[in-house]
Parts: structure tokens; sequence; C-alpha cells
């Protein structure tokens, strides 16, 4: 149930044809959204670690 | 017909882009643990390198931590040593004195429970346990005053519980050393 | 498919009708600081309320909501009944109970001592033997998980194992481990203070002991949504999975290094520690956001 596909009908040639159409044109947008994200993330880290952290050590 | 190659071409694609964002990932992982690790070594005294123990039951008697020896003491290479305890609900010394751009030293530790010890504007930020000595380095660059709340919670007074760090000129420290041993701003 | 639904179902009732009183107190609580209420502000009553507030958020409620979806998890991934039904109800019923015994001498004002305990402050004996009662039930979860997945296994040799149930086991495994913290913290050092058996406690020790605990609990609350986004989030939205071995590969660095840094989280209360424990938040969640759901790039 949670396993299986939720279209997993034999008669879907053309369908097939277009996810794996889909699939070989590469994840991009789903890179881009993440990487961006990720990005943000280790920026803020560092950001803070540079410009808050360090300033005040000893 | 083409579904054959067209499927391990979708295949080769995606295991391509997995091995990148893998690489990326594992890097990213790389980067944090070595500065984690470079963190560790360089600023050897966030967190502490070394365990040091006290004995809650005899503070006030004997040691380090007696009330005559609490507060900024000057030591012979120019550094300040500040000792201060932390029990239910309030610091001593409340008040504590440090001159700017000094190497200070901070030694403290508790009574009774585990309390915080923070300094707004600092990277001072540790917990006194009892039974052991908190011990951080710091330099403030300019004089101000920092508050110093206790953020751990220790009882029912812990939101009363706080000090206060002045940080004073270097000259005008030196001068309050000539009068007393130990030094706080409480008076 | 889901067939002791009721089961499942009694989880998440509980845990809800625990998180409504929890959040009742959390609103009072803001009521208590704010303005409107200086008349009652009574530092003892707050206290009291953040202890139960905490443990309920942190203990009760987050543990019985990742055991309802791990059942649920178990029988909707390996499609076949829960083995261990009774053991389940009964893992239930020491969580329940454990969670009454503990509130009622924190109602009474007698352990207004946080859900991280802070010894050596110590309240009440049965506030602690409480939350001990929770954590237990809960690892009769954690046992079913991999006992579920190798009757499984043993009757479907060939099969690889089902990305949710793969998560859903590291998952039990991550909390079976860091539980250890805080229950040896109580067992061997709180209660017997508590129970007036010895009269002293390394506090230290008991720290050390806590963070083992703490730092990767909320990655063990975290679990139920990574499979949430990993497996049914797909589904739901007529997609398939992009990468299952990525998922696969995501979800076991967590699990090890969590449970590895865990055991060595005695410097969390420093601020170099604080940087180092953003570190690990960002490897995991850098790790975990692979674009997983292929409409994405539809």
């Amino acid at each position: 149930m949670i396993n299986s596909s939720p279209s997993r009908t034999p008669a879907s040639g053309a369908e097939e044809a277009a996810v794996e159409n889909i699939v070989r044109s590469g994840p991009g947008g789903a890179i881009a959204v993440a990487g961006i994200a990720t990005a943000i993330v280790v920026a803020l880290w560092f950001a803070f670690y540079l410009f808050v952290f360090l300033p005040r050590s000893a | 017909m083409t579904s054959e190659t067209d499927h391990s071409l979708g295949e080769a694609v995606a295991a391509r882009n997995e091995r990148r964002w893998a690489t990326l990932s594992i890097v990213i992982i790389g980067v944090l643990v070595g500065m984690a690790a470079f963190i560790g070594i360089h600023q050897a005294t966030m967190p502490q390198g070394h365990v040091e123990t006290a004995d809650p039951k005899t503070l006030h008697l004997s040691g380090e931590f007696i009330e005559s020896n609490l507060g900024s003491a000057i030591e012979a290479d120019g550094s300040v040593t500040v000792r201060a305890i932390g029990q239910q609900y309030s610091f001593t010394p409340q008040c504590v004195v440090v001159p700017a751009e000094t190497p200070v030293n901070i030694r403290a530790t508790s009574a009774d429970v585990v309390h915080g010890f923070l300094i707004e504007g600092t990277n001072i930020n540790t917990m006194l346990v009892p039974g052991y000595v908190s011990a951080l380095p710091i330099r403030f660059k300019a004089p101000g005053e920092h508050v110093m709340p206790c953020q751990e919670f220790c009882g029912i007074g812990h939101q009363g519980m706080w000090g206060k760090v002045k940080v004073v000129d270097k000259t005008a420290f030196l001068n309050m050393t000539a009068a007393k041993r130990r030094l706080s701003c409480v008076d | 498919m889901l067939i002791n639904k009721r089961l499942i179902l009694a989880h998440f009732w509980l845990a809800f009708i625990v998180f409504g009183l929890a959040l009742v107190l959390g609103a009072w609580q803001m009521f208590v600081r704010s303005p409107l209420n200086a008349w009652h502000f009574n530092p003892e009553f707050y206290y009291r309320s953040v202890t139960a507030h905490g443990t309920a958020m942190g203990y009760v409620f987050p543990t019985l909501v990742a055991m309802g979806f791990g059942y649920a998890i178990t029988e909707a991934s390996l499609e076949r009944a829960l083995v261990g039904r009774r053991w389940a109800w009964a893992g239930l019923l020491l969580v329940a109970v454990g969670a009454v015994v503990a509130m009622v001498p924190v109602s009474m004002g007698l352990a207004s001592v946080l859900y991280t305990f802070y010894p050596p402050m110590v309240g009440d004996p049965f506030y602690y033997i409480g939350v001990v009662m929770v954590v237990v039930g809960s690892w009769i979860w954690v046992a079913l998980m991999p006992i579920n997945l190798a009757v499984w296994k043993r009757d479907n040799p060939d099969k690889p194992v089902p990305l949710a149930m793969f998560a859903n086991v590291a998952g039990s495994y991550l909390w079976g481990w860091t539980a250890v913290g805080a229950a040896l913290e109580l067992i061997f050092q709180i209660i017997p203070v508590a129970l007036g058996l010895t009269a002293t406690i390394d506090a230290g020790l008991a720290r050390v002991f806590f963070s083992w605990t703490l730092h990767a609990i909320v990655y063990f609350w975290l679990i139920p949504t990574y499979i949430a986004y990993y497996t049914i989030f797909p589904r739901a939205i007529g997609a398939r999975l992009y990468s299952g071995a990525m998922a696969r590969i995501a979800i076991s660095p967590v699990i090890v290094g969590e449970s590895t840094i865990s055991r060595s989280a005695a410097v969390i209360s420093s601020s170099s520690g604080i940087w180092s424990c953003c570190a690990c938040v960002i490897k995991s969640s850098s790790i975990t956001r692979r674009p997983a759901a292929r409409s994405l790039i539809a």
C-alpha cells in the first residue's frame, strides 16, 4: 500500500515514455531548491561564526 | 523499443545526480567537522580542555573560592583572574569589574545546584556545576556594562538571579588594584 | 492496509489529548508572563507548569506519536498485521500510566524540576518513576519494530526492505540507544537520591548522561516527518520517490552520527558546543534535503 506506486496500470506506454523523458532530463529544479536552501543554512552558520562568534572571542 | 535505452539513460542521469549530491553533502559535513575540530583545538578552553573539581560542601571554608578570594585579581603577567560563585539565587560578587583590552580568566563554580553563567554580548555561556570549576578566557575590547544572568533553571528564584559585569578602562582598573587585592564593583 | 486501526488510533488519541492539555498549560504560562496578569506572578506556579508542559511536550506527546506512527508504518509497508499486538497495547498502557504517575506530584508542586531534571535539585520520586515508565513503555515499541521486520524478512527472503520500514526501524534503534542516557541518570542517580537511598549525586555526570538523550531525541521526534516526506508525500501527490537508495543513504548517517554525537555531547552547555550542535543540524539536514519527489522536476 504505502510502497506501491499509485498508477501501476500496464497499458500506459505513452505515460511511461513521458515519465522516462522527464527522468532523463534530470532533477534540475529539485537540485535548485534543495541547493539554495542548503546554501542559505550553511551561509548563515558561517556568517554567525565569522561575524559574531569570532569577534567576541578572547 | 526505445524504452530500454530510455530507461537506462534515465537511470544514468539519476545515478550521476545522486553521486553529485552525496559528494556535496560529504564535503559540507567534512568542512563542518573540520571546523568543529579546529574550534575545539585552537580556542582550546571553549569548551574547557580539562576537568577541575571543587567541593561544594566546603566552598566557603577553604580553598580557592572562599569569600576573601572572590572577585578580580591581577596576576603577575598582567592578566586578570575573576573568581565567582553562583548559588540560589545570586552571584558573588554580584558586580564583576574587569579591565578592557586585557586577557581575563573567569573561574567559577556553584555552591549548591546547577546554575548558568552567561555574559551578554560575549561568548561566555556555560554552566556552573556543583563539584566542578568552570574556567573560560575572555577579552573585553571596550569599557561598558554587560548583564550576567543565570540561564539554567536553578529553582524558584531563578528568574531573579543575575549579576553585572562592568568593564572599565585599563588604567582605572590598575588604580583600583592599588587599594585592594580582590576587586568588585558591588560598592 | 491497516488492521489494528484501533491500536494505532488509540496512540494518536492519547497523544493529542495530552497535547491539548499541554497547550492549555502553555497558553496559561504565556498569560502569566504577560503584563495582563502581573498579580499572578508566582514563580512557584510558573515552574510547576513548565515542568508539566515540558514533560508532556518532550516525553509523552512525541513518543506516543512516534510509536503510533511506527505501528502504522509497520502494517502499511510490510502489508501484514502487527506482530506482538498485546505487547504494543501493554506498552501504550505503560506510557499512559507513567504519564499520570509523573503528573500527580508535579501538579502538587512537589517536583518542579523541569523536564531536564537538573540534579542536584530533586523532586518527588514518583515524578521520575513516571518518566521511567513512559520510557520503558516506548522500549516495547523499540523492540517490536525490528522484530516485525525480522518476521517479514523471514517470509520475504528476496525482497528489499521497504523504505518506510527501513527508516522506521532506524528511528527505533536511535530512540532505543539515546533513551539510555536519561534512563541511567534517572535509575542510578536521581531516583536513589529521591528515595533517600543515597545522599550525594555527581551533577556533572548527570549532565553527561542527560545530554546523551537530549541531543539525539530531537531526531527521534523528526524521523516520522522524514518518513512521511520520503514515502507518504510522493504517493500523495501522485509521484514516485526519485531515489530510494539516496533516502536510505540519507537516513543511515543521521542515525549513526546522532547516536555517536549524543554519547559525546557533554559540551553542549558551552558556547562552542552550541556551534557544534548547529553543525550537526546542518549536516543532517543537508543529507536529507535530497530531491525526493519526481514531481518537482515535472
